[in-house]
């Protein structure tokens, strides 16, 4: 059974408004009459009846005038008008359409499609209430969403500062709200006066493609100002991502150390379509991405892998999304890599290049409104001197961190049993900005000279022991053995650092409780293969370090690491 | 056939089984509201107003069609015709046979009362 409605009838025919208000009310609505067009507006304007039947030809107002007047005092509420008339000529009918009538009713009036129009404006009229009702909750939705971007960017923005993406040698595009679009470019100096830069390209749209560019950056701005290696912080940022995004999101990206002393340019593609270098003299290196995005693989399976290259004064390198090849003009054809590839064969002037991309791609979808998933970034080798001493600075400043300091920390025998210092050790040199990007060699200088002293030193093993593999298993099961033994020792671990003109020097001496073995100075300086230093990795720690000298009975070991700040 | 009687007795049926007891009032209501549309008539002749006879009649065709006064409808129709074609003394003469005919409508439905 239908809901009762509120019906106003309009007719100045007492006959006909009698019966067809017999007729509404037997079918359970309400009905509000009027004789004349004016009484119409005025009734609908007090009642706000949900459906009008009203008559053409009345005095007063006509039913075309008052339609005209109900359909605007109606606003954007659906009110369904059925015009109530014996014309029956088509210019009339139209006429009453035209007015915003939405159906006739001839008479005789017959009470079986009168029931049946009225249900099927009721059904219109619910469905135009629950379209608006949907319309409204989504422009609310869309209000909700709007305000949650402009923080959540508020809050990127923050995180993601634009760096040092204003630098002269720099030119790029990206829209202001790309971080929605997943797209993000980072640039900074290094505290070496290096710069890293960085471009992303994040699965996905909106808030959810969003959300890994902030750890992406933070990682990204906080590891290149504390002086850290490319390869450090992209495991650092594949394994935060890996962590915290879901399986199917992930970042594809592009990632450039440069070195402006060197005039090398090391790069890391991942999951970005090719990247192009161009020289001067109008020559093309195409690099390709040789990893899968950052945030798929685990730390282990993560390949760190970079490609180095010279790059003259002038040349240019260019990283971008894959929006740029997906742009589409309007008969819904790509960009794509070939018209990307011309350009720069077709190149005479290498100032325009960025400009002439830029123009080109955009005038390739104009017709079809801009697509704002386009980020692209061009870098240029300069002189090492023209590089932002200034900014350096500015970068430097709060990193600058200890230079001149000693420590000494001694493990006793429950330590020595149950604890790696290693890593804390490590974190202690990483606060000098300078070693940062030696952390790999200083872990393994750290290793070695710990093992040395602990296995050889304090438990007294013989590394002759692992000239054979089967020596080495032994080996193992008794230091395992020792280990778990050990009642008495200890390793004194003294690190001392000074700053020097351009760098800084560190030094490690560490001591252990052991009897100590022969040794010859003379022999570790030069460069012969002494047997007596076979096992303890002495050969090693020769290569990564300035100097190795041993002291007393053998049981005390001094190691120089001098670093270079690199420019 | 009910396109030639006075009245359509259908129609007659089925008004009868929507009015109820009001039916009588339908009856009434009619029979006064197409005697003030006469007047109305008569009075639009005298004044020689050509649109308000046009509306009259069409009026009165639209009551008398719901009424199943087919007859009276389409002389109703003609005079509507007339008047719109600006024809006034064609009008007047066809609007003689609307009183003739409203006559025989009026005995029927009397009859009922």
């Amino acid at each position: 059974m239908t809901e009762s409605l509120k019906i106003l009838v309009a007719d100045d025919n007492a006959t006909d408004r009698l019966i067809l208000c017999t007729i509404l009310k037997k079918q359970g609505h309400e009905v509000v009459q009027a004789t004349n067009g004016q009484e119409a507006v005025d009734l609908f304007t007090e009642c706000r009846p949900h459906l009008v039947l009203l008559d053409a030809i009345m005095p007063e107002l006509d039913g075309f005038e008052a339609a005209r007047l109900i359909k605007c005092l109606a606003g954007e509420e659906l009110i369904p008008i059925i015009f109530l008339t014996s014309l029956t000529d088509a210019t009339s009918l139209a006429s009453c359409l035209d007015a915003g009538g939405d159906d006739f009713l001839s008479k005789p009036y017959n009470n079986v499609i009168l029931d049946a129009k009225i249900h099927a404006f009721q059904r219109m009229r619910q469905m135009h209430q629950t379209l608006q009702q949907q319309r409204d909750q989504i422009a609310q939705n869309n209000t909700y969403l709007l305000e949650e971007q402009r923080v959540a960017k508020a809050v990127f923005d923050n995180v993601a500062h634009a760096g040092c993406l204003k630098a002269t040698n720099l030119k790029f595009l990206l829209s202001p709200l790309a971080v929605f679009n997943g797209d993000v470019l980072l640039a900074a100096y290094k505290p070496s006066g290096g710069m890293h830069i960085l471009l992303g390209d994040f699965t996905g749209h909106g808030l959810p493609a969003a959300i890994g560019a902030m750890p992406l950056a933070e990682i990204f701005y906080g590891m290149s100002a504390k002086g850290f290696g490319i390869k450090d912080i992209l495991r650092e940022i594949n394994l935060k991502l890996k962590a915290i995004l879901p399986v199917n999101v992930f970042c594809c990206a592009g990632m450039a150390d440069i070195n402006f002393k060197k005039q090398s340019l090391t790069v890391w593609l991942g999951g970005l379509p090719d990247c192009y270098l161009i020289r001067t003299n109008g020559e093309m290196e195409i690099f390709e991405s040789k990893h899968l995005p950052i945030g798929v693989l685990s730390s282990k399976g993560f390949d760190d892998t970079c490609v180095e290259v010279q790059m003259g004064l002038g040349d240019r390198f260019y990283l971008w999304s894959d929006g740029i090849h997906e742009a589409r003009n309007e008969e819904a054809e790509m960009y794509g890599e070939e018209r990307l590839k011309n350009l720069f064969l077709n190149n005479t002037d290498l100032d325009c290049l960025f400009d002439t991309i830029n123009d080109d791609v955009t005038h390739y979808f104009d017709r079809v409104g801009r697509d704002d998933d386009i980020t692209m970034l061009e870098f240029m080798m300069i002189d090492s001197e023209l590089v932002h001493a200034d900014q350096i600075e500015l970068e430097m400043g709060a990193v600058s961190g200890p230079t001149d300091w000693s420590m000494t920390y001694q493990l006793g025998p429950a330590t020595l049993r149950d604890f790696n210092p290693l890593p804390l050790l490590l974190h202690l040199l990483m606060e000098v900005p300078g070693l940062r990007p030696h952390s790999g060699t200083l872990y393994t200088v750290l290793a070695e000279l710990y093992s040395n002293a602990l296995e050889h030193g304090v438990m007294g093993l013989d590394s002759n022991l692992k000239a054979d593999p089967n020596g080495f298993v032994e080996y193992y099961k008794l230091r395992e053995d020792g280990l778990s033994r050990l009642k008495d020792g200890w390793v004194k671990f003294t690190f001392e650092h000074l700053p020097m003109d351009s760098g800084g020097r560190l030094r490690f001496h560490v001591e252990d409780s052991g009897i100590g073995f022969l040794y010859d100075n003379e022999a570790i300086s030069s460069s012969s293969d002494d047997a007596s230093l076979h096992g303890r990795g002495i050969q090693l720690l020769k290569t990564l370090c300035q100097k190795i000298e041993y002291f007393g009975k053998g049981n005390e070991v001094e190691a120089y690491f001098d670093w270079q700040r690199e420019a | 056939m009910g396109q030639n009687e006075h009245i359509d007795h259908a129609i007659m049926i089925e008004l009868q089984e929507i009015m109820e007891d009001d039916f009588s009032v339908l009856l009434e209501t009619y029979l006064v509201d197409s005697q003030a549309k006469l007047d109305a008539l008569d009075h639009a002749f005298i004044l020689q107003d050509l649109n308000k006879i046009r509306d009259v009649a069409h009026g009165f065709k639209g009551s008398s069609l719901n009424m199943g006064a087919h007859i009276l409808a389409g002389f109703c129709a003609s005079v509507e015709d007339l008047a719109r074609a600006l024809d006034f003394d064609g009008a007047r003469k066809a609007s003689s046979k609307i009183i003739e005919e409203f006559e025989q409508v009026k005995i029927i439905i009397e009859q009922k009362l």
